[in-house]
This record gives C-alpha cells, sequence and structure tokens, in this order.
C-alpha cells in the first residue's frame, strides 16, 4: 500500500532534518547555552565549582577599558571587509563582461582563497619582515617611502594582518557576485542597452537592485568574520597587545587568566554585538528585507 | 634487586649506580604492572623535529617490553586544559601554570611513591596536603646567555658586574653592528623573565615577588618589578634590542646568537645546549649573572622548570610513573636540555654553569608563587608570569601611567581577592 | 566619436586594473616559490626579489620529511573525503525541504541556522568538546569529521538558489508517475544538484584545509596530525629558516590548485548555475 503525499511530506521533513537537526543542537546550541550559563559564573576553567556571580562579568567587561576597548583592533579588519566587498564585486562585473582571457583571470583572481590559510599567514608574515620582500618591491618600484616595519609599526600592523584577510578571502566574495550577476537575465541588460543608458546607470539602476540579498550576504559574512578576526592575528604575531582583537583577549582572559566565566560572558556580548551590526546593516543595504 | 639487573645493564653503569641507591622494593613490584601505550605531554618540539622524542620512546620500551611511549606536543595552554576538562589528557603531564594547589589532587597522581621524596629540589612546589604531584624536569637559573666571541669583536673585556658597565657594553656591541640584546617579542614567555625573575635579583629576595600581593602599588620607578620593566623599556629606547623587536621569536634568535649576530639574550641555562646545536662551539657560549644593580654583588636564583606529573586517570599509571622516574634518572634529559637535574645526587654537566656559579655572589633556591599571588595577577588581568604585562609596558606611550594603570588593577584585584 | 573614445577608456581601465590585481595576487605567491628554491647561501647572499643561482629542491625534502607531511596528507584526505560526502548529503536534504516544503517551524530552522553562524566558535570549544568525549571520539579522525559534518547556512542559500530553478513541474511529473518524495530527492534533485555540489565540496573542502584549532583540540596526538597542525609545528623549530618554511608552505598548497585547476570548470559551472536552467 502506498502512503499518501501527505504522509510521505511528514516522514521526509522529520527523516531529513533530524540528523541535520541534532548535529545543529549538539555543536552549536547546546555549547552556547552553556556558554551563557559559564557567563554567570566565576568558574575558573578547571575547578569542579562554578561559583554564580550573576550579572558581575557583563558589567566588568563595560566598565573595564582594557576589555573592550580591543575591539578598536578590530576596526581594521571591518573597513578591510567593505573595501573587500567593493573589490570583489568591481572585479565580479568585470569579469561577467565579455573580456579576452575571462576564465584566466578569474581562475588567478580565485587562487588566494585556495590556498591553506596557515600557509598564507607564513608568506605574509616573510613578506612583511623589515626589509623584506614588500619593503624591496617598494623600493625597486621608487615608492621607497612607502617602506615600513610592518609588523613593528603599532599604527599599521592591524591593516597589515587585515590586508591579508582581503587579499585571502576577496576571490569567495568575487566568485559569490559573478554567480549572482550571471543569474541577472541578459534581456535587462539589452534592454539598458537599447536606452542607451550609460554603464555606470546600467549599473546601478538595473544590477545593483538584483544584487541586494547578495550585498547582504557577503557583507554578513565579512562583517562577522571581521569581529571574530582571530586566526591571522594568533598566527602571525602570536596575539600580541597592538594586534590582539576582542576573540584573542577572550581566549586570553580563559587561559592566561584563568577567568573561563568573564571570557564567557565576552564571547556572548560579542555574539549580540555581531548580531546588531548585522540587523543594522540589514536596514541599511536590505531595506528592511530579510536575507533568507 | 635481582630484577632490576637485567634492564639496567641495558642502561650503562652510571645509571645503575644512581638508580641502586634509590631503588626499593616497592619498586621492584612498580615494574610488573609497567606495560601498554603512553601518552607523553613535552614543549620541546625541536627535540620532536630533531628525533630526539624517538629515541627516548625506543629506550623506554626497550627497557620495559611490551610498552608503547607516544608523544603530544604542546601547543598553548589552551588546548591541554579543554583536554584537562574533558578528563582525557595525556598519561604522564607537565602541570600548566594555571592550575592551582587545591586542583592539583583533581588531575594528578601523586607521586610521593616513587622514592624521590626529600631527594629531589624542588619538591614542595607542586603539593597539596602533604602529598607531592609534580617533579620538575630540571632546574633553570636565569641570566645573560651571550656569545663570547661577538663580546671580542665589539672589544669587550670580562662580563659585566653592574648595570651601568651592562649598558655600556650593550653600547659597544651597538657600535660593533652586533644587535645587543634580543628580546624574542612575538612569543611572548621570553619576556617573561623581566617581569617575573628580575625584579627577585634586584630586590636579592627570591620572595619579592610574593611580597607584591601586600602591597596597593607595587609598580613603580622605585620598586624592584617598575625597575625591571624600565631596564627593558631603556634597552629598547636605547635600540640595543632587534630593530624589528616586534617581529621576533626565539627559534629565530638562538640562531643569530650562535652566528655572533646578536650578542646577548636573558634566559635560563636551558638555552645553552640549544644555541650550541644551531652551530657554534660551547666554549663560545657564555653565561653571567643578570648586572641587576649598581652593586657590583649579583646573586642568582635557581628555579624549577617545567613539572612532570602522571594523570590520576590514565590507564597505566604504574607505566606513567616508571616514565616519570625515568627520565628523571636515567634519559640524560637534563643533561641534554641544559639544566641543573632534579635529582640532588646528580650534577649538571654543563660547564657555562660552574663558571657562572663563580660570578655569582649567592646562589639561592627559588620560591613558589603563592595561590594569592596568582589570583591577584589574573584579577587585574597582568600577565607577569608570562610576559604579557611586558610586551605591553614596552609599547605603552608613557611609563609612568602605564604604572598608574597597573596599580589601580593590582588594588582593586587585591581588593577582590580579599587582600 | 566620444563613444568609441570612451570604450578605450573603460577597456584600458578594465585591463589595467585586472593587470593590478593579478599582480597583487601573484606577487605573494611568486614569492613563495622562489624563496623555497633558494639554497641556505642562496638565501642569505642573494636578494629576496632575486632568482636563486641553481635551483635547490632539497628545502622541499627537508620540509616533506621533517614536517611528516606524508601522513599529515593521508589524514587530511581521509577526513575531508568523509566529511564532505556527508555533508553534501545533508545539506541538500535540508535545501530540499526547506525550499520544496511548507511548514510550520521552517523560519526557526532556517533562524537557527543563521544565529548559529554567529557563535564564534572558539568560545565554545570547553563544551564542544565535553560532546566529543562523551561520544569517545577524542583523538580520533571522526571527531573532527563529525564537527565538519553539519551544514551551515551558506551551503544552504547555494542549494536553496538552485532548486528553485528547478521546475517544481518536475517533480510533478514524477508524481504523475508515481514517485515518492523521497525517490524525487534521489533521482531528480540530487542528480540536479550536482554543480552546486561540486561547489559546496571545494568550498568545504578548503574551509577543513585550512582549520587549524579543531585538529589541535580534538586530534592533539602527533601521529594524526593533518595538513595544517603539521605546518605548525613545522615552523616551531624551524622558524629561522624561510626557504623551508615556504617549501612546507608550497607543498601543501598544492594539492588544492591542482584540484582547483582540475575541478575549476565544475565550481564556476556550478556557481554561474547554467546546468540547470532551461
Amino acid at each position: 500500500m502506498k502512503m499518501s503525499y501527505r504522509m510521505q511530506k511528514n516522514l521526509l521533513i522529520v527523516g531529513f532534518l533530524i540528523v541535520p537537526l541534532a548535529l545543529l543542537v549538539t555543536f552549536s546550541f547546546y555549547p552556547a547555552i552553556k556558554l551563557i550559563y559559564y557567563s554567570f559564573t566565576s568558574w575558573d576553567g578547571l575547578s569542579q565549582q562554578y561559583p554564580w556571580v550573576g550579572w558581575t562579568n557583563y558589567t566588568t567587561i563595560f566598565t573595564d577599558p582594557q576589555l573592550f576597548g580591543s575591539f578598536l583592533h578590530n576596526f581594521s579588519y571591518f573597513i578591510g571587509g567593505l573595501i573587500q566587498n567593493v573589490v570583489a564585486l568591481y572585479f565580479a562585473v568585470l569579469l561577467s563582461s565579455k573580456l579576452k582571457g575571462r576564465s584566466f583571470f578569474r581562475a588567478t583572481l580565485f587562487l588566494p582563497y585556495m590556498l591553506n590559510a596557515v600557509a598564507v599567514a607564513f608568506i605574509f608574515k616573510f613578506l612583511y619582515l623589515d626589509g623584506g620582500a614588500l619593503d624591496t618591491l617598494l623600493q625597486s618600484l621608487g615608492l621607497g617611502f612607502l617602506q615600513h616595519d610592518w609588523i613593528g609599526n603599532d599604527s599599521i600592523v592591524n591593516w597589515a594582518l587585515a590586508f591579508v584577510s582581503l587579499w585571502e578571502f576577496f576571490g569567495f566574495n568575487m566568485v559569490i557576485y559573478l554567480a549572482a550577476l550571471q543569474s541577472i537575465p541578459e534581456e535587462l541588460h539589452e534592454a539598458a542597452a537599447l536606452d542607451g543608458a550609460g554603464r555606470f546607470r546600467t549599473f546601478w539602476y538595473i544590477i545593483m537592485p538584483n544584487l541586494r540579498a547578495i550585498i547582504q550576504i557577503n557583507l554578513l559574512l565579512t562583517v562577522s568574520g571581521a569581529l571574530e578576526a582571530f586566526n591571522i592575528p594568533f598566527v602571525m604575531t602570536n596575539g600580541s597587545p597592538p594586534t590582539a582583537t576582542f576573540l584573542i583577549n577572550t581566549m586570553n582572559v580563559a587561559f592566561t587568566f584563568n577567568n573561563y566565566g568573564l571570557a564567557s560572558a565576552m564571547a556572548i556580548v560579542l555574539l549580540v554585538i555581531v548580531f546588531l551590526v548585522i540587523t543594522v546593516q540589514q536596514r541599511l543595504v536590505g531595506g528592511g528585507k530579510d536575507v533568507v | 634487586m635481582k630484577k632490576w639487573m637485567g634492564p639496567l645493564s641495558a642502561v650503562g653503569v652510571s645509571a645503575a649506580m644512581l638508580v641502586g641507591s634509590l631503588a626499593s622494593a616497592q619498586a621492584a613490584d612498580m615494574n610488573k604492572a609497567v606495560t601498554g601505550t603512553i601518552t607523553v605531554l613535552t614543549n620541546r618540539t625541536d627535540m620532536q623535529a630533531n628525533g630526539m622524542l624517538n629515541t627516548y620512546s625506543k629506550e623506554f620500551e626497550k627497557l620495559y617490553p611490551g610498552t608503547t611511549v607516544k608523544w603530544q606536543t604542546f601547543v598553548d595552554n589552551n588546548t591541554v586544559q579543554a583536554q584537562m576538562n574533558g578528563g582525557v589528557y595525556p598519561d604522564v603531564m607537565l602541570i600548566l601554570p594555571s592550575v592551582t594547589k587545591e586542583e592539583l589532587p583533581q588531575f594528578f597522581a601523586p607521586l610521593d611513591n616513587l622514592g624521590l621524596d626529600g631527594k629531589v629540589y624542588f619538591g614542595n612546589y607542586q603539593s597539596y596536603q602533604g602529598k607531592t604531584y609534580g617533579i620538575a624536569s630540571f632546574g633553570d637559573t636565569n641570566g645573560i646567555v651571550y656569545n663570547v666571541a661577538a663580546f671580542k669583536k665589539a672589544g669587550i673585556k670580562g662580563v659585566p658586574r653592574t648595570l651601568n658597565e651592562f649598558y655600556a657594553d650593550c653600547a659597544m656591541l651597538k657600535k660593533a653592528g652586533i644587535v645587543p640584546i634580543a628580546l624574542n617579542y612575538t612569543d611572548k614567555w621570553p619576556l617573561g623573565n623581566w617581569s617575573n625573575s628580575l625584579p627577585d635579583l634586584i630586590a636579592k629576595n627570591a620572595n619579592y615577588m610574593n611580597t607584591m600581593a601586600n602591597e596597593n602599588a607595587p609598580f613603580s620607578a622605585k620598586s624592584p618589578e617598575g625597575e625591571s620593566l624600565l631596564i627593558a623599556r631603556t634597552l629598547v629606547q636605547k635600540g640595543f634590542v632587534e630593530h624589528d623587536f616586534k617581529n621576533t621569536n626565539w627559534a629565530n634568535s638562538k640562531v643569530q646568537l650562535a652566528k655572533g649576530k646578536f650578542g646577548m639574550m636573558f634566559l635560563g641555562n636551558w638555552a645553552i645546549p640549544q644555541i650550541v646545536a644551531d652551530g657554534t662551539p660551547s666554549s663560545n657560549v657564555g653565561f653571567f649573572p643578570f648586572p641587576a644593580t649598581n652593586s657590583g654583588k649579583n646573586i642568582a636564583i635557581i628555579g624549577p622548570d617545567w613539572f612532570f606529573a602522571v594523570n590520576k586517570n590514565s590507564k597505566h599509571i604504574a607505566t606513567a610513573e616508571a616514565f616519570v622516574k625515568w627520565e628523571l634518572l636515567d634519559s640524560g634529559f637534563a643533561d641534554y636540555a641544559g639544566g641543573i637535574p632534579t635529582i640532588k645526587t646528580q650534577k649538571s654537566h654543563v660547564p657555562q654553569l660552574a663558571v657562572f656559579e663563580k660570578l655569582a655572589s649567592a646562589v639561592i633556591p627559588g620560591v613558589p608563587d603563592s595561590d594569592t599571588l596568582t589570583k591577584i595577577e589574573n584579577g587585574a588581568q597582568l600577565d607577569i608570569t608570562g610576559g604579557g604585562a611586558v610586551q605591553s609596558f614596552l609599547i605603552a606611550r608613557n611609563p609612568a601611567s602605564a604604572f598608574a594603570q597597573m596599580n589601580q588593577a593590582w588594588a582593586s584585584a587585591r581588593m577582590m581577592v580579599g587582600k | 566619436m566620444k563613444r568609441s573614445g570612451g570604450r578605450i577608456f573603460w577597456g584600458t581601465l578594465k585591463y589595467a586594473s585586472l593587470l593590478v590585481g593579478l599582480f597583487v595576487v601573484l606577487f605573494p605567491i611568486w614569492i613563495a616559490v622562489v624563496t623555497s628554491l633558494k639554497s641556505n647561501q642562496d638565501l642569505s647572499n642573494l636578494g629576496i626579489l632575486q632568482l636563486p643561482r641553481h635551483l635547490d629542491f632539497g628545502n622541499y625534502i627537508t620540509a616533506w620529511n621533517g614536517g611528516d607531511l606524508g601522513s599529515a596528507f593521508l589524514n587530511t584526505a581521509f577526513i575531508i573525503v568523509l566529511s564532505v560526502v556527508g555533508n553534501i548529503t545533508l545539506g541538500t536534504m535540508v535545501a530540499y525541504v526547506l525550499s520544496r516544503f511548507e511548514f510550520p517551524l521552517k523560519k526557526l530552522v532556517l533562524g537557527a541556522y543563521l544565529v548559529v553562524l554567529f557563535i564564534p566558535t572558539i568560545t565554545t570549544q570547553v563544551a564542544v568538546f565535553g560532546v566529543i568525549k562523551g561520544l569517545g571520539l577524542f583523538d580520533t579522525p571522526f571527531a573532527l569529521v563529525l564537527l565538519y559534518l553539519g551544514t551551515d547556512v551558506v551551503q544552504i542559500y547555494i542549494y536553496m538558489q538552485f532548486i528553485n530553478r528547478i521546475p517544481v513541474s518536475l517533480d510533478e511529473s514524477a508524481m504523475l508517475d508515481g514517485a515518492s518524495y523521497l525517490r524525487i530527492y534521489t533521482s531528480i534533485i540530487f542528480p540536479l544538484l550536482m554543480p552546486a555540489s561540486a561547489t559546496v565540496a571545494i568550498l568545504k573542502t578548503i574551509s577543513i584545509y585550512g582549520d587549524l584549532y579543531s585538529p589541535y583540540l580534538y586530534m592533539p596526538s602527533t601521529s594524526l596530525g593533518v595538513v595544517s597542525t603539521a605546518l605548525m609545528r613545522f615552523e616551531g623549530p624551524y622558524s629561522a629558516q624561510w626557504n623551508l618554511i615556504m617549501a612546507a608552505s608550497v607543498i601543501i598548497a598544492i594539492p588544492l590548485v591542482l584540484l582547483y585547476l582540475f575541478l575549476q570548470r565544475f565550481i564556476f559551472a556550478g556557481i554561474v548555475s547554467g546546468a540547470v536552467r532551461e
């Protein structure tokens, strides 16, 4: 006897979602709930005691300039992320037009994203050495005045690190933009061409509105990536004070200063901030429309 | 005793003499249970790379057939601490600095049955309620490791005895095109000596750091702690450190020191063999007490390196214990590492240490940090032990306001701890 | 005339900017390769931008052996294959259900996947560690496989975009033939999603390949090293020898670059979705 489609549907929904949702709950929501619990304790990370401290950890975060101030070090990643999207969109538009050597350019620009993240960090560590490859290159291009001790100069180092992130990830954004551009029907372009609309106007009035959702997705990824920057400073500078992002500080609080409770509260604050920034950004870019 | 004879002949006579004096009936019983696979935590990535760890496993496995020794290399506190929380950590452990005394029994098996009580240095460092949970892998004393040829090239005769002489020698090295002293800023831990070891030397008191717990403002130009930080800062300001000092690490610096491109580093005696291994004769590496003051009398303090411990949840506690004992008594690790053996009857074979001891006005034993001090440091979020505080101080715009900030954090942390 | 002048200007700008982009992308890679081929002597005697006097592949051999890269590659490949297969299966299933059916908690499921994106995973390790240990998977490759298995919002988004372009009429005609929903998924949706799956597979492979923290945490045994951890471990003792580190970095970059060159067509085809367009 065959099952009705209605019953099939219910079975399928449950059957198809149960494993993925179980994974989601086990490895994301359950740990997140634990994190919330720890954030109200002064647990040291090892002890069997979890002394309850109420909101103390949260008030500490907002009153200790050392803790909250480390968001300043995330700022360069944030700006870098915005530039990354502009660059990615620019190249995506170029590569979606008729162009000689299109697939070669496309493949090469995507290349950095394919490289192992640790390898990329090491390559740039080498490049940024004082008097290293980058400085030598600038010198030989007659741009010697731009030479710097890229890692050693506290006002430059975070921009140098943010650039690594831009270099590594813009290819990913570019490919996503490319996909979106290709899905804009050819007829729209043609119609615009017949109207005699200029290049810029075509882009702004025909293409941009169609890209809104995808720009949002890309920004969402880069913004949350910027606020949670960790790997690049961790590998390249060992998270030294001038490069300690909020998340690096969180890990220090947990494992150098043995205050897992406070670190958990910092993680929750970070989560909320990312959420707020994303919401604001959605209002600005997306006109209030939901992404998914 | 007879049971021991078989395996002992394999390791040689000197080991036999050492173990002979320590072996007991208890140890012979332990031998029976020594079997199975154990994992050993190590911080020596260099010994992983050069195959020494592998040699150790093979020697131990030969001595105790049926055992297998695996290594886990230490990455950061963080990963090991997560393992400890989960209850799945290596059988032979290194005690993390974050483990408090009360937490020792929660994670480790007491080592009093090894028959080493009273026969090792630093026996009281990792003990709780009368039981010992950790034995130091070897002892260290911190001083200036230097390249002898570089000193000669710079025209320096004899090692500096006072702080002023030290600065003068730095200037001479710099003039000779040699980086006077390497800080290894990026690694962070090498900076710990400037905040955690130098103050004791200035105060000529091994217990000085602990007295900071009683003060509300221990950071000032007049306090030993503040003076130490200022010495490090002076070196930076006079250009006596690596020109790109914020992008430097120990693995690179030791090669440069071996080559004579760097003159000095403020580290423990353990650094000596590693520098020698990078291609310079042992006679070219010297070691002298830090000329911490202008008094001309410089003391040295001997403290423990990492502590070995045994996982109390280990399936093969006996094997893990045997390994700890073997590593302390017979492996030659202390010598290989250039350390002072923990076993009181063993002597150090590092030639530089004998010279060092003669240069020191006194060599005194270290004192462990009190739990109160650690709690205040953590509460104030000042990484004095690990070097993070030095990192921040070196790049602070204004030392006076940096001191003020540190004192403020310190005072409020003291209040929280209830001191 | 004005128009063609503009065209020349735009054309020049277009290629000029592409060439700049190309240079910025290739310069670091070029330096890495050149440095990796320099002997110790060439490294200290020649300028950084200069080519080696003779190619020295010795660094590659040292890096391969010293970093134990052979076993690292095997371990990594094992983890990637299992994770990616599972990941594609689960991702297509979720996307199929979410895009073809209406049901009460649909928004909640989507929202859940979105929220999870914001959790800084590195901070939840204590709890996750407990789960992994509870499952008895600590220090086995399966710990990582399980962690990588779950789908995420980007994958779901890519798949949903695709499924929405598969005409519902295909499903309906299959239903007329008496096919069950399960059968529609296995014989229509899943195969038609292949191009998207190629994309998803590549993206997932990249993220697993570059993950540094999870392998350290959940598979600390040295014998279970993956490429990222092997590279980090190798760097420690050799950090003074840039030619060796660059050689190790290049070796580790090669497999994915090759994979990329071979799969490139599928990846971009997958992303631009030409395959399913009617």
